[in-house]
């Protein structure tokens, strides 16, 4: 099949490993952000990378360093700031979010600096990696893999009922900031490799198809990172056979998943009757 | 023995931001004595549970369970562990667990723990659990799929496997029908006898109250009073 060529060039065969990793490891959290109502949040992160990436361009950094950094200085303060707002995690996430945007457009402005040329930064491509970016991809994918590993009760009880389980002593908090964390360290990851508009793809749509068909955080996670692998390493090698973008292949292979679940999910429901 | 106060409160206020909820509220609770709680809906029933639990701050007042004050989070954790809690029935999450899963987590800080997974211990104490409170036929069943009454018989069971002195109940028999009503009444004077529980219960049916307690107290304007 030489329509399959490709796998021998080096530059195929990286951002095949990473889409890999990515699947794998990443769209466990997406779990997690379903789970723990983040989807405003999740967007909130993406609008404070817009900033960190501003700020990054005025003081003369790499914009994806100064995005991570933003990205990640605003999920360690998400979490206790709605703490100490008293409001729900998913409220705080519109108020970061729409305060940074204003603050970015402003940075933008004051600095001349076009806000198209920031927005570039996160139409990203899986191609464009470096090597030190799939060594980071592939580190956080471990990482988190170990997290799910280690503390897999403690997770499924705060994912099941923070208030019941800071009751039993497990410390939900700190549990489900660590959580935001690393669901902003993924996200600000994961846009690089497929561009800011369809970060949902990576990191949302497997999980959704997991929740579908699973019977316990075990299973959802298992299913989560397999749709997630299919989708990732799927879109990719079909981008790559058929000349499509990248991050566009990976989002319909993820849609795909989702309605394959829902399929079936409602075809044994049905047989079940 | 039998007159020492296990949960002692006194003078508390409390409530969330500018929204005073309880005001100068004393409360005693003996050992092996069942107390009753009745009073409106939005009186401050259930923040009162989260004042002894020390799941929010007093924001004036003494609060102590069994000697321990809710200072730090070593000393909450310490009272936490003295306290089974069965919460009011929420409406259920998107997350999948089985009904042996939702009980071993009340194992957590007795059985097992960070880095210290469950035991074959804590697996067999499950399964005692579960046929204790009449429902180890749903052993591997999704929780968010049984009916109300089996929902708060898990509720149950993961209050009473951590074998804590202290029981709170948060509204254990609203939203079930009558029948599933008098089984977890039954079930509560049974294992309240079992476990030489002390325990409190907040109800909106001053029946069922009756049925279960040896004092009543009503939660108004702030207050517990004698009725
Ligand atoms: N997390 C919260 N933040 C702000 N206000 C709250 C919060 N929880 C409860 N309240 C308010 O505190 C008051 C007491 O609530 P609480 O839940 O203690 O009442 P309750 O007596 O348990 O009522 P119910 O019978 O409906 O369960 C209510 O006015 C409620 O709106
Ligand atoms: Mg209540």
């Amino acid at each position: 099949m030489p329509m399959l060529d490709f796998l021998t060039i080096p530059l195929f065969q990286k951002a095949l490993i990473a889409a890999f990793l990515s699947g794998a490891g990443l769209s466990l959290l997406g779990v997690v952000i379903l789970n723990l109502n983040l989807t405003t949040i999740r967007f909130a992160l993406m609008h404070i990378g817009l900033l960190g990436a501003a700020v990054a361009m005025i003081l003369g950094f790499s914009p994806l360093v100064g995005a991570v950094t933003g990205i990640v200085i605003a999920s360690l303060l998400l979490g206790p700031a709605g703490d100490f707002l008293n409001m729900d995690t998913g409220v705080s996430g519109v108020l970061f979010m729409t305060g940074s945007l204003g603050l970015a457009f402003l940075i933008f402005y004051k600095a001349g600096v076009p806000a198209m040329d920031a927005f570039a930064l996160f139409s990203g491509s899986i191609l464009a990696l470096s090597l030190f970016e799939v060594w980071v991809i592939g580190a956080l994918a471990v990482l988190i893999i170990i997290v799910f590993c280690l503390f897999y009760r403690e997770i499924q009880m705060v994912l099941y009922n923070q208030e019941l389980a800071e009751s039993l002593g497990v410390p939900a908090k700190a549990i489900r900031n660590a959580l935001l964390l690393l669901t902003g360290l993924a996200i600000g990851v994961n846009i690089r490799m497929v561009g800011a508009l369809l970060i949902d793809a990576a990191v949302l749509l497997p999980a959704m198809a997991a929740l579908i068909l699973a019977k316990s955080l075990r299973s959802a996670l298992l299913l989560s990172a397999l749709f997630g692998i299919v989708s990732q390493v799927g879109g990719v090698t079909f981008s790559m056979a058929y000349d499509c973008p990248s991050g566009a292949s990976i989002t319909l292979a993820a849609v795909l998943m989702v309605i394959l679940s829902a399929v079936y999910g409602h075809v044994t429901k049905k047989i079940r009757k | 023995m039998t007159h020492q106060a296990v949960v002692e409160i006194k003078n508390l206020s409390a409530g969330y931001g500018h929204h005073q909820v309880l005001q100068q509220l004393d409360l005693t609770l003996r050992h092996g004595e069942a107390l009753g709680i009745a009073g409106q809906n939005g009186a401050g029933k259930t923040t009162l549970f989260k004042i002894i639990l020390g799941l929010l701050k007093p924001q004036k007042g003494r609060v102590s369970v069994l000697g321990k004050t809710p200072d730090s989070a070593q000393t909450r954790r310490l009272m936490r562990r003295q306290i089974g809690y069965v919460p009011q029935l929420q409406t259920p999450g998107k997350m999948p667990v089985c009904v042996h899963d939702a009980v071993m987590m009340g194992r957590w800080g007795k059985g097992f723990g960070f880095f210290r997974r469950p035991t074959e211990d804590d697996r067999r104490k499950v399964s005692e659990i579960l046929h204790e409170v009449g429902i180890s036929h749903k052993h591997w069943q999704e929780v968010n799929l049984l009916s109300g009454g089996e929902q708060q018989k898990v509720s149950i069971g993961r209050a009473l496997i951590r074998e804590a002195p202290i029981l709170l109940m948060d509204e254990p028999t609203t939203y079930l029908d009558h029948g599933s009503q008098a089984e977890i009444i039954e079930l509560i004077k049974t294992i309240r006898l079992k476990h030489e529980l002390s325990l409190i219960m907040i109800s909106h049916d001053p029946e069922h109250l009756e049925a279960m307690s040896d004092r009543i107290l009503l939660l108004k304007n702030g207050r517990l009073e004698e009725r």
